[in-house]
């Protein structure tokens, strides 16, 4: 479910990029669901060629993506099939990040590759061929030969990327999904069933687990180059031992005579930035070394990764870590005492698999290190040192929980009175702050929702006690939401300003220092609100999506 | 000056490395040694390390004839205890103030809520005020702080010492949070820590007896107390030892306190949030696009551009 503001923020994008109408039928998808072209069209009111073309724009650009179900009909009727379109949130705040994505492309490959890469941006989904032919036209040349030459770069680039995983084929357009009910009467046949018809998952679930191409074949370049064909039969041969969804999922990715579409691969940007976020963290708490060695780690272990949002790196043993780690500038002069104990400090417990020691750090602690600090930030300049004493209280407390609570649980059992007092009497014992600002600070905090608070009566000396509690994963959707709500904001800022100083952008053929002064300022302020949203952008993703 | 039978510890420096520790009993009649110990040198940077409290530190500079003693330091060895009245006891009181007395002895070292004592004394007011007042007077009873319900007089007899929870244990006085004693040793507590790298609670507690960086009276539990607030305030981390490379002093799995080494150690990160307006806005949840409040004619944006 997306906050209020995540909406907001995506509507903003669509509507910035593609119009009123496309941000209208944005809008519609993402606080209705998934719906029917029917119901786009009862919801927005829109005439159907504007919905449909709407539609089109935003499976173009990856905001979209179509899956067709089986609808049981009316009396006596047939059952029939109906396209169903769900927006995809996450793709469009993907829609802000792009000069990132630039950024590392023209950081790892140069400058032409950009240019491919650039064109995906801006397309959303391009052929081989198109993308080969954009390429030619920016570097036009007389020549046929020289026209081949650029053929060549375009294709040699294209499959860097591809090979980098940063581009990929694009999902298919409609897939199938077979209906709940027939789940049901399949009987045996489900234990069959691969993981994108697991009943447990929702719908849209399911549509997008139906709709990726199987990994195999996601990032395939050879096979359709230069025959623009669907992937070789040899490759289908070799999956005939895929699981059945798998098979069927394949049949509705590659539909024949028909151009391979590409596309960003937004996964990879994602694991990018987790890893930079992970390698930053580490080294402001620890070290530069305990940077270097979770660096070498996740190089090495790259292609091992499974998913995005991984809990723990992938075992790796301590010789190819160490190996990994020298082979950067900065790592030479590391011994592998040096990088042991720095393994230790990262919070590795010495696995030893026969021979070999092997090492996996939890990813998912990092992350929540660098989430709580991104909080607790807050909470000190909004109310102060003594309530960011008593925020972190709490928050560490509720860790200690897990451990502790069954002993807890009994106390809360036996004594519950007791229990509420010695939770009041120890935030105030434990943070070395006054009982009554204390009290204070626990109001604020709970008034703004980052607390929560329950009242106890004890009847028998009348009197009423306080239990309060850090409820972390309503807390981590607010301030979700509140990084959400001012990424708007700043957007919205940098559209005033730049409306605000459009007189002054104007170009003119001759400006005197006053104006040239002004455009400055202008520029200045754009500077700032555009980095600080990029600033912000990487605490969104810190806690979206990794 | 000072009450009979107060023991002292002095401090005897004459020469960049020569000290000693003489422990001495004050009575009217003279000065009775109770024991001289050697002291290290205090290691140089940390010689100035002393937690400053005006309540419980006392210093005395004095010139026993012939002797001169210019550089001697003296200090509390233990925080000076309240004299102790002898409470009169005997039959000549009042049976109005037996019956207060007796309830408030009851209750020991907790005391007892004025209106709760009223209750439970049955008498009528102005006799019951009386007989207080004759309490107080005769020093049988005497009225204490509570530390959690400010402005209710609790009384205590004279023989008991408050509890902790009324007077909030070790960490108030009178009453109040002693905030200089917790900042001082605070410091203390992060000096030595940044000095030793990595220390267990108790390994900073014999660090600073050892070098006679503490001259009041404070406990192994009060450092523990103090370094777990630290680990709140971000200026060191809790850690479980490894047993290896800065740990190999410390048994494996032991609690541990470390002085973070990283670029935190220069201060809290600044959050993405809080460094532009709408994070640390009071008005966060009024502002809309088109409101009275929107980031277009917000207040603290225009502020925060006017460069």
């Amino acid at each position: 479910m997306v906050s209020p503001h995540g909406i907001k923020l995506a509507v903003h994008l669509i509507s910035a990029y593609f119009g009123d109408i496309v941000s209208k039928v944005c809008e519609c998808l993402l606080r209705k669901g998934t719906l029917s072209l029917q119901q786009v069209l009862r919801f927005t009111e829109l005439n159907k060629e504007n919905a449909t073309n709407a539609l089109l724009v935003l499976i173009q650009h990856n905001c979209v993506q179509a899956f067709s179900i089986e609808q049981q009909g009316g009396f006596m009727e047939q059952p029939k099939m109906v396209t169903h379109y769900m927006a995809l949130h996450d793709n469009i705040i993907h829609l802000m990040r792009f000069s990132k994505f630039l950024a590392i492309i023209s950081d790892e490959f140069g400058q032409e590759c950009m240019e491919i890469f650039e064109g995906l941006l801006q397309h959303g989904r391009l052929s081989m061929n198109q993308i080969v032919d954009r390429y030619k036209d920016k570097h036009k040349s007389h020549t046929s030969e020289e026209n081949s030459t650029a053929a060549n770069v375009a294709h040699e680039n294209f499959n860097k990327l591809a090979q980098a995983h940063y581009i990929e084929r694009c999902p298919a357009r409609e897939p199938y999904l077979e209906s709940e009910k027939e789940d049901d009467t399949a009987g045996k046949k489900k234990i069959a069933k691969s993981k994108m018809n697991d009943p447990s998952q929702t719908l849209e679930a399911r549509a997008l687990a139906a709709a990726t191409p199987m990994e195999s074949i996601r990032f395939l370049v050879e096979a359709d180059t230069f025959t623009n064909v669907a992937p070789d039969e040899n490759t289908k041969k070799t999956s005939t031992t895929e699981i059945v969804g798998e098979k069927r999922k394949k049949n509705f990715l590659e539909p024949e005579n028909k151009e391979i579409l590409w596309r960003v691969n937004f996964e990879e940007f994602v694991r990018h930035f987790r890893h930079k976020c992970c390698i930053t963290h580490v080294t402001r708490c620890m070290d530069n070394v305990a940077g270097i060695v979770l660096s070498a780690i996740f190089e090495a272990t790259r292609r091992d990764e499974t998913k995005v949002k991984m809990e723990k790196t992938v075992p790796l043993p301590m010789d190819r870590i160490y190996e990994e780690a020298i082979k950067r500038e900065e790592g030479r002069s590391l011994s592998l005492e040096r990088v042991r104990d720095s393994l230790l400090q990262l919070g590795c417990e010495v696995a030893i698999i026969g021979i070999d020691e092997t090492y996996s750090i939890d990813l998912k602690k990092i992350i929540d290190e660098a989430q709580a600090q991104e909080v607790e930030s807050v909470v000190l300049k909004k109310y102060g040192r003594e309530a960011y004493r008593i925020f972190r209280l709490l928050l560490q407390s509720k860790r200690l929980c897990e451990t502790d609570q069954g002993k807890l649980q009994r106390i809360a059992t036996d004594f519950p009175l007791w229990a509420m007092y010695f939770i009041q009497l120890f935030i105030w014992m434990a943070t070395f702050v006054d009982k009554k600002d204390a009290l204070k600070i626990l109001f604020q905090l709970w008034n703004d929702d980052m607390l929560h608070m329950e009242r106890v009566a004890n009847e028998g000396q009348k009197l009423e006690s306080l239990c309060w509690k850090l409820i972390k994963v309503s807390v981590w959707e607010q301030v979700l939401d509140d990084m959400y709500h001012a990424a708007l904001n700043l957007k919205l800022r940098l559209v005033h300003e730049l409306e605000q100083a459009k007189q002054i952008l104007r170009k003119g053929k001759s400006v005197g220092d006053k104006v040239l002064e002004k455009r400055k300022k202008v520029g200045e302020k754009w500077e700032v609100l555009d980095s600080s949203l990029m600033i912000l952008d990487d605490a969104i993703m810190q806690f979206h999506d990794f | 000056m000072y009450a009979q039978n107060h023991q002292f510890t002095i401090t005897l420096d004459n020469s960049a490395s020569h000290h000693l520790r003489l422990h001495i009993s004050v009575e009217p009649k003279g000065f009775t040694l109770l024991e001289i110990s050697p002291l290290r040198p205090p290691s140089s940077d940390l010689e100035a390390l002393h937690v400053s409290s005006a309540r419980r530190r006392s210093e005395l500079h004095f010139r026993p004839p012939g002797i001169d003693l210019s550089f001697i330091k003296m200090s509390l060895l233990q925080k000076r205890k309240a004299p102790e009245t002898k409470p009169k006891t005997g039959g000549n009181i009042a049976e109005s103030d037996r019956i207060v007395l007796n309830v408030i002895k009851s209750k020991r070292e907790m005391a007892i809520f004025v209106k709760d004592l009223k209750q439970e004394a049955g008498l009528p007011d102005p006799t019951f005020n009386k007989s207080i007042k004759n309490l107080l007077t005769s020093g049988l009873i005497k009225e204490v702080a509570h530390v959690q319900l400010k402005g209710r007089k609790h009384y205590i007899a004279a023989e008991f010492e408050p509890s902790h929870e009324i007077t909030g244990g070790s960490w108030y006085s009178k009453g109040e949070l002693d905030q200089d004693f917790i900042n001082g040793l605070k410091d203390l507590c992060l000096r030595i820590i940044r000095k030793l790298k990595v220390a267990t609670a108790d390994g900073v507690y014999d660090f600073s007896v050892k070098n006679g960086l503490i001259n009041i009276d404070c406990t192994s539990q009060q450092i523990s107390e103090i370094l777990k607030s630290m680990v709140l305030d971000n200026k060191i981390i809790e850690v479980k030892s490894t047993g290896l490379g800065e740990y190999h002093s410390i048994p494996i799995g032991n609690l541990c306190y470390r002085y973070t080494t990283g670029d935190s150690a220069q201060g809290l990160k600044t959050g993405a949030m809080v460094s532009i307006p709408c994070g640390v806005c009071p008005r966060i949840r009024e502002c809309t696009p088109d409101g009275l409040i929107s980031p277009t004619t917000c207040v603290y944006y225009t502020k925060w551009l006017d460069f």
